[in-house]
């Protein structure tokens, strides 16, 4: 029987779109066991390993390492060895992936999601005789082919198959409840009749496939069985227990691997040309790439508008010094109460605590603020979430932001640590920045743009007095947060800000 | 075939008098049938006068076309009644009894659990039972916990029963006349609340085979699976959404017992998505059933956590305004399909 | 504005600087201060020069027993200043590999005495640095007995008996630790009269007390002085030799060397301001070396016993890869940590001590192997030493093992290699050793423990 499936660009997580390729670890021509490392795909925040979703041989590998394609784009196809390329070649064209970049065999069929409805009959090769009409790589033999007339008991699914394949029901038998015929029953005829049918791809996967299917800790095996058969992703219920006292032993995962044919090949290095001298381009990496589209969205599509605010902090300094100086277990800083301070301000502005839905234009306001804190990177920027801001302690804050910073820093963050949030908080003030303003971090609705607390002159009831100063901007997405809400929100930050023993309430 | 526009409750009454018209075996029994006067009043016999017909006079006439002998009133004896007739059906009969709310399948429950649906296997097939009990189901009628259930999970779990709960008046009749002919026990569902909705009825018997789902919405999204007067709530969900470009596919079984396994499948084979709606109970109900149907042999297909669509583990609250929040409705049943969706 | 570090390691011993060559890795700007040599104690004044003198000592012995080999030997001179140059130019070279390493890996090396003026601040000689995380890894030092001073001439520490400048005739050794144990076999073995003195009822008190015993016979034998439960008391350092009283009785030598333990180097850090907790004069850490303040770590022998350079390379890894959130780290086991001492014979051990077994109240079984059954150990010409191994009988897991004879240090590994992996009795018994080898006595020991040892 020949069956093609598609390896497709999974989809990992809600914002992601599309991935990048950056190596295959598995070679043209190889099998592979569900669960095998494939290949790398970069998404826009990580680089994640996919794994196989089945079984299979690697017919072809459509998507070459820097390929970026969207979500259940077709990377590559696994087939039997009984599949000629031809009917790869077809497969490809009707899932709409571009041809192989190898010399095009002749084509045998016009493809049958040919884009051209009106189209004559194929133009080139008529010398080949007329194939049974085709579907994927669905053959229906002649003998079955016809259309349904009158009433056939059969299954609403394999109805529309029927007419979808132009294949007459009434010679088909149905095997169900009185006669009723259902759509393998359809499959069944075609088979029989000496036709193929064409085995749907495995629907997309929203999450990653899991390793093994079958829990294998209580399998007896030596140590190094375990963890050997754990890194090729071997299940040790698939091993033979040849070891001693009926153990899996490392030869009997090593028999595994063998059998499964699985083989890992080194990515090859790449070339160094020579570069010119006058400048060094640099190519946007997928965080680059994700930014720049990100945020290009958001300045184009949402109403931006700010609100300013000076906040008093003297009150909040002096606190935190008190703090710091009397709990070593604790290090608050500004930013800190800042961040706890927007989540106690989004709880009692709750329209302001919102993701906006802009495919189905409505917005989805949460019960609890998960405040994004913005870190710079070298490569780029992380927005981690400080999750529950609203009921954690300033020290459980203080201590999440820190450990997430440096997680963002060593790049091993976990994808909920940064997708989601509903608010975002953005410092600038350690590099002595005054003040400025913020691109709203989509699906959210607002950010907060922090400058640097300084000592300013500030005029009380007609005297001249320095106060520490913050300025805070508040950038608001217009199409949700109007100009009098986003204002309210701000009354409520500074009170946070300026009694910060509310914060401690 | 002529077809006119009938109430669910006119559909049940076509089907019994026309299988009465047809078959001289059926017969009909139980409480209030005629008019809650029991026995034999000569004056009334003579006059012809006819009260409820049932509690909701879905009867109402039969009395008068068939006569005593075929539509039986009986005492407020559920055990007599199903015993009368799972006795009646050994001998060749074709009675329908009538329980008025299923409710009170406690009280007979030995008949027909432990009888009625046995008689086949324990006279080694030599025993037929051409039993059907009717009776109404569902909340939505303030009428309290004792008198608002769906139990048709509990008889769907009995080898030997059929269970059928049609949705809509079309169903009720060709589904009504296939359970008179039918030669076992078959537990037959009214749901109170869809006596008066209208429908597209054939004027001529005519039957439905049990155990082929019927698709009041064909989609591509998602698979709603509902049965009875969810369907409709189902359906109401599904043109909502079709709005917004959701494209939902409604199954109704129709039968519980036996279960359309392809037509369930087959649907979920094509959305990979799953919302099941179900009246009966929050634990061990039809819905479960169905999820560990497409859990065990569609599970390759699931592109989502399967949704359920179930009233909370209670009994059926008597305030309307209660009654109301634990009756699955469609907006509950849109939510879930939006997490489906987006899962 | 003062420099900012995700990571700033103070001390560059073999904790610090492989601390801050994973925190590199990882991708964090990290810097290292030390006020010193790069590679802390270890490589200057501990672990490798030692090795570098107990290589001459080694020859010394050699020298000395070359009659059943057929060999004489006449007219050999000994150079003891030779001997140490050898000795620091081993630590020289190391030491600049250390300053490589910190180049390779982009570590910023600060040198200068480093002070916490506040959470995450650092000063360094009057400059501000900040970071995320401070890690201390300032090591130990020798701790002082009372009454015994060192003036660095009569009465030395490890860091003067690395760098005598002539031999000397005499030496008392106070305490009997790994340290006291290698000087006072080495000082031996060059030609010093050595007695060595342990207030503890045996020497080597960490160590199984079998192990000790044949350890203080041989040394006996070998012409050394042993003396356990015994105090020290009325150094008087004269200027030609020193006097102490040893439990009432009067001694005299040329030299005294003070090696009763180390104590943590947590003075001058700042660490009492920012309310540091301290535990027997070590930083007091959690499973992840986490101190009680606020960003602030310690590992290695600052952070507590035992107090050896593989520890505090391990403990630098774990505290680092678990604050930059790496996956599967897993906690020290303190017991497990592998213990060498390089004497002759040397001592080799890892987990419990057959006492620490029995306390636990677990069904043992214990193997031992002696070396006088051991081919290559014979034709060495050290037949002398033993394997010892314990085992949970229930389990077969090995809770213990013990070795004291030739090259036992190169061993132990095997032991720790078959405790990491979860080694039963039973799968032991089934590796193949080779033969002949000076392994192949842990084998037999492991054979013993299951009853069925082959070659006794």
């Amino acid at each position: 029987m020949s069956e093609i499936n598609a390896i497709e660009v999974p989809k990992w997580g809600l914002s992601m779109e599309e991935g990048t390729v950056t190596v295959w670890r598995v070679s043209e021509g190889t099998s592979f066991r569900k669960g095998d490392l494939l290949c790398e795909v970069e998404t826009s925040k990580i680089t994640n390993e996919l794994e196989a979703p089945f079984d299979g041989l690697l017919r072809r590998i459509v998507a070459q390492p820097g390929e970026t394609l969207p979500v259940g784009g077709v990377l590559a196809v696994s087939a039997s060895e009984t599949v000629s390329e031809a009917e790869i070649e077809e497969f490809l064209s009707s899932r709409g992936a571009h041809p192989a970049p190898a010399a095009a065999p002749t084509q045998e069929t016009a493809p049958a999601a040919a884009p051209a409805p009106t189209a004559a009959p194929t133009p080139t090769a008529p010398a080949v005789p007329k194939p049974a009409a085709s579907s994927g790589s669905t053959l229906v033999p002649e003998s079955l082919q016809g259309q349904t007339s009158g009433e056939v008991f059969a299954t609403p699914h394999a109805l529309k198959l029927a007419a979808k394949l132009s294949l007459d029901l009434d010679k088909v038998t149905g095997s169900g409840r009185a006669g009723r015929v259902s759509m393998q029953d359809v499959h069944n005829a075609i088979r029989a009749a000496g036709g193929s049918v064409a085995t749907p791809p495995p629907p997309a996967r929203s999450v990653l496939p899991g390793r093994t299917l079958k829990d294998d800790s209580e399998v007896d095996a030596t140590p190094v069985a375990r963890r050997l058969a754990g890194n090729l992703g071997i299940n040790l219920h698939d091993c033979r227990a040849t070891g001693s006292r009926g153990r899996v032993c490392e030869a009997d995962v090593r028999e595994a691997e063998r059998k499964f044919g699985l083989v890992t090949t080194s990515p090859e290095p790449a070339s160094d040309a020579e570069s010119p001298v006058e400048f060094e381009t640099v190519a946007f990496d997928s965080m680059r790439k994700a930014i720049g589209k990100r945020l290009q969205a958001s300045k184009r599509d949402a109403p931006h508008f700010r609100l300013t605010a000076d906040l008093e902090i003297d009150a909040l300094l002096a606190l935190r010094k008190q703090i710091n100086a009397m709990v070593p277990s604790v290090k608050l800083s500004v930013n800190d109460f800042i961040v706890k301070a927007c989540g106690a301000a989004l709880l009692r502005v709750p329209e302001v605590n919102v993701q906006f839905d802009e495919q189905t234009q409505s917005v989805r306001r949460y019960t609890y603020a998960d405040v994004s804190v913005a870190v710079a990177l070298p490569s780029g920027l992380i927005t981690p979430i400080v999750r529950n801001t609203d009921t954690r302690s300033l020290a459980s804050v203080s201590e999440e932001v820190h450990s997430l910073v440096t997680k963002a820093k060593s790049g091993t963050l976990a994808p909920e640590e940064f997708q989601g949030g509903t608010f975002t908080v953005s410092n600038l003030g350690m590099y002595g920045v005054r003040e400025f303003d913020a691109i709203i971090n989509p699906p959210q609705a607002a950010i907060l743009a922090v400058g640097a607390g300084a000592q300013r002159p500030v005029v009380v009831n007609g005297e001249v007095i320095p106060r520490t100063i913050l300025t805070v901007t508040l950038s608001c997405d217009h199409r949700v947060i109007d100009g009098a809400l986003g204002a309210s929100f701000l009354a409520e930050l500074k009170r946070f800000v300026e009694s910060p023993a509310l914060m401690l309430v | 075939m002529t077809s006119s526009k009938k109430t669910y409750r006119e559909a049940v009454k076509d089907a019994l008098a026309q299988e009465m018209q047809r078959d001289a075996t059926v017969v009909q029994i139980g409480e209030d049938l005629r008019g809650g006067h029991a026995g034999t009043n000569p004056e009334l016999e003579t006059k012809k006068i006819e009260a409820f017909g049932g509690v909701l006079g879905v009867t109402k006439g039969l009395w008068g076309e068939f006569g005593s002998k075929r539509v039986i009133d009986t005492p407020i004896t559920e055990s007599a009644i199903i015993g009368m007739a799972a006795g009646a059906a050994l001998t060749g009969l074709r009675p329908v009894a009538e329980l008025m709310f299923m409710d009170f399948f406690g009280v007979c429950y030995d008949a027909l659990y432990n009888q009625a649906a046995k008689f086949r296997y324990m006279f080694g097939g030599k025993a037929r039972t051409p039993l059907v009990v009717r009776g109404m189901i569902g909340a939505g009628f303030n009428a309290a916990a004792q008198h608002s259930q769906s139990p048709y999970n509990v008889f769907a779990a009995v080898p030997g029963l059929k269970v059928v709960a049609p949705s809509n008046p079309h169903d009720a009749k060709g589904l009504l006349i296939q359970a008179v002919r039918d030669d076992d026990p078959v537990v037959f569902c009214e749901h109170k609340t869809l006596y008066d909705t209208k429908g597209e009825v054939p004027d001529e018997p005519f039957t439905i085979p049990f155990g082929v789902a019927r698709y009041t919405r064909q989609g591509t999204d998602v698979t709603v699976i509902a049965l009875s007067a969810m369907v409709n709530a189902a359906n109401d969900a599904a043109d909502k959404l079709a709005a917004e470009g959701i494209s939902v596919e409604v199954v109704d079984p129709r039968t519980v017992s036996p279960l359309d396994e392809e037509g369930v499948l087959e649907s979920v084979a094509a959305t990979g998505r799953v919302v099941i709606v179900d009246e009966s109970a929050a634990r061990c109900g039809f819905g479960h059933d169905v999820a560990a149907l497409i859990a065990t042999k569609a599970f390759g297909s699931l592109r989502a956590p399967i949704e359920l669509v179930t009233p909370p583990h209670t009994p059926v609250p008597f305030s309307p305004k209660l009654e109301n929040a634990w009756l699955p409705d469609a907006a509950r049943i849109e939510d879930a399909v939006r997490r489906v969706v987006t899962a | 504005m003062s420099e900012k570090y995700d990571v700033l390691v103070i001390g560059a011993g073999p904790g610090g600087y492989v601390a801050a060559i994973r925190a590199a890795q990882l991708g964090l700007r990290t810097a290292v201060v030390e006020r010193d040599r790069l590679g802390g104690i270890c490589l200057n004044w501990g672990c490798i020069p030692t090795k570098a003198l107990l290589h001459g000592a080694d020859v010394a012995h050699t020298l000395a027993n070359l009659k059943p080999l057929g060999f004489t030997a006449t007219g050999v001179d000994f150079d003891v200043a030779a001997l140490v140059e050898f000795s620091r130019s081993v630590s020289e070279r190391l030491s600049g590999g250390v300053g490589y390493l910190m180049r390779k890996n982009g570590v910023d090396v600060i040198t200068g005495s480093a002070r916490l003026t506040g959470k995450g601040v650092v000063d360094v000689d009057g400059a501000e640095y900040r970071a995320d995380h401070v890690i201390l890894a300032t090591g130990a030092r020798p701790r002082p007995v009372p009454g015994v001073i060192p003036d660095g001439d009569r009465v030395w520490t490890y860091f003067e008996a690395l760098v005598p400048a002539e031999l000397p005739k005499s030496l008392l050794v106070v305490g009997s630790g790994a340290i006291g144990v290698e000087f006072a076999s080495l000082y031996a073995d060059l030609g010093s009269e050595v007695t060595l003195v342990e207030l503890a009822p045996q020497i080597m008190p960490a160590e199984d007390v079998e192990v000790a015993d044949h350890v203080r016979t041989r040394f006996e034998k070998r012409g050394m002085r042993v003396r356990t439960s015994t105090s020290v008391s009325d150094i008087d350092v004269g200027p030609d030799a020193v006097t102490a009283t040893l439990d009432g009785d009067a001694i005299t030598v040329d030299r005294v060397l003070v090696a009763a333990g180390v104590q943590g180097n947590v003075e001058g850090l700042g660490l009492e301001e920012l309310g540091v907790e301290l535990d027997g004069g070590f930083v007091r850490t959690d499973q992840w070396c986490r101190t009680n303040v606020f960003g602030l770590y310690a590992i290695g022998d600052v952070a507590g016993a035992p107090c050896l350079a593989h520890k505090a390379s391990h403990e630098g890894v774990l505290c680092v890869e678990k604050l930059a959130g790496v996956g599967h780290v897993a906690p020290l086991d303190h017991h497990y940590v592998p213990g060498c001492t390089y004497a002759r014979p040397q001592v080799a051990s890892l987990g419990l001590t057959e006492a620490q077994a029995a306390a636990t109240g677990r069904e043992l079984r214990v193997g031992r192997f002696d070396l006088t059954a051991s081919g290559k150990a014979l034709a060495l010409g050290e037949p002398e030493g033993f394997v010892k191994t314990i085992f949970d009988a229930t389990s077969g897991e090995l809770l213990g093992a013990h070795m004291v004879g030739a090259e036992v240090t190169e061993q132990i590994q095997g032991f720790g290699i078959a405790r990491s992996l979860e080694a039963t009795a039973d799968d032991l018994a089934e590796v193949v050793f080779a033969h002949p080898t000076l392994s192949e006595a842990m084998h037999e020991s492991v054979l013993a423990a299951l009853g069925r040892p082959l070659n006794t």
